[in-house]
């Protein structure tokens, strides 16, 4: 119980970048889940400031098995932003991978195990892609929260309730861990500590689901990448098929 | 000596399923992958209330028993999207290679897969796999690729 008010004050002092006479008195006056709610909108305000970044990503994910059987599958996830209205992500696993292409006008998803694309006319901004990307054709755009926290689609407020965790370290970083409860999913984060609060870790419980499966991100990031010669605009080999989407249909 | 020789020949034969067995297992994941329904496991947390797609949690117990039959034999786009929504509630897509040595295979199915020896064909720039008379049709149900049985273009 000491140790974690120990942790707390540690965060809440990194939170609070003023004197220790004002964080001693801010404590006093936060809860933990104040505190959470506090560094997550930091953290989110640091990521919108950044014009450019690039991320590499180590992903788990599980999947449910027929019989029940939960498995973790692994994915590399690589980032390139420039935003608000450009981006390259790339998504692979060891036989297949998703290349998403947006250039501020134009969206395309290729898969080149299959030469298979899509391309399609695109929102201005990326908050209003990635929505129309899950309501419309039901697809995800790998690490769409790094585009949403700070935005006007971010859903913070569905937060019920969070916890401080404690400091960790992922690839050697120390962190502040947070831990948020909502309707449908429980998450953790953990913020990089310090000037530059960046997300380092994201876990994602599904709870509708019996076994919970859980879907892991290790985020490296990139906060001031060169982006040289970068295209967000994708250019077919003469190889290459245009396929459409599966209209989505939203459930009456 | 005899028994040596047929203990290290038991070996290689087992060493050599092993690496078959591995060798085929990413393929097995994904497919499998296939059958599942999207969106199971959220990879995200800030989701617009319209998306919700957990309403098809806890139905991945079906098996994929993807008998998605439409009658209606004119094709066209409203009838693959229609199906395309049963299948999914049904908890997911069946692999090609079962439903390629059916006898007779339904418009309107769709795979995860393509039967092997399929040939690819561009008609009117739509690309369709062409199985013996059974035509497959290509598309991205999310972010992975799906295959529709079409009536012949």
């Amino acid at each position: 119980m000491k140790n974690k008010a120990v942790v707390s004050l540690l965060i809440i002092g990194g939170l609070i970048s003023s004197s220790i006479i004002q964080a001693e008195e801010k404590k006093e006056s936060l809860t933990e889940m104040e505190v959470a709610q506090q560094a997550l909108k930091n953290m989110s305000a640091h990521i919108r400031s950044l014009g450019k970044f690039s991320i590499y990503a180590d992903v788990y994910i599980d999947e449910v098995l027929e019989n029940g059987l939960k498995v973790q599958l692994n994915k590399n996830t690589e980032v390139f932003a420039d935003l608000p209205s450009k981006f390259k992500i790339i998504s692979s696993t060891m036989t297949r991978s998703n290349e998403f292409y947006y250039n501020g006008s134009e969206f395309t998803m290729y898969t080149p195990h299959d030469s298979f694309y899509v391309s399609l006319k695109a929102p201005e901004t990326v908050g209003k892609l990635i929505n129309m990307a899950q309501n419309k054709y039901d697809l995800d755009i790998p690490l769409s929260d790094l585009f949403l926290w700070g935005s006007k689609y971010d859903t913070s407020n569905e937060i019920e309730s969070a916890l401080i965790i404690g400091v960790q370290q992922v690839n050697g970083v120390s962190c502040n861990q947070f831990a948020f409860r909502q309707k449908d999913v429980d998450w953790q984060i953990c913020i990089q500590r310090g000037e530059e609060p960046l997300p380092l870790k994201l876990v994602i419980t599904s709870k509708q689901e019996e076994t919970q499966p859980q879907y892991i991100a290790i985020l490296k990031w990139d906060t001031a990448p060169l982006l040289l010669n970068q295209s967000y605009t994708f250019v077919p080999k003469s190889t290459d098929v245009k396929i459409k989407f599966v209209t989505e249909k939203t459930d009456k | 000596m005899t028994l040596k020789t047929n203990k290290s020949l038991q070996f290689f034969i087992l060493t050599l399923s092993v690496s078959m067995i591995l060798a085929l297992a990413p393929q097995q994941a994904d497919a499998r992958r296939g059958n599942k329904n999207k969106g199971k496991t959220q990879t995200s947390v800030n989701r617009n209330k319209n998306s919700n797609k957990n309403l098809n949690v806890n139905s991945n117990k079906n098996s994929n028993t993807n008998v998605n039959v439409n009658r209606n034999s004119s094709r066209n786009v409203d009838i693959d999207v229609d199906v395309d929504r049963r299948g999914r509630r049904r908890g997911g897509f069946a692999t090609g290679v079962a439903v390629g040595v059916a006898t007779a295979v339904v418009v309107g199915t769709i795979v995860t897969t393509v039967p092997a020896g399929c040939v690819t064909v561009i008609q009117n720039g739509i690309s369709y796999s062409q199985c013996g008379n059974v035509w497959y049709q290509p598309q991205y149900s999310g972010s992975s690729t799906t295959y529709v049985v079409v009536n012949a273009p």
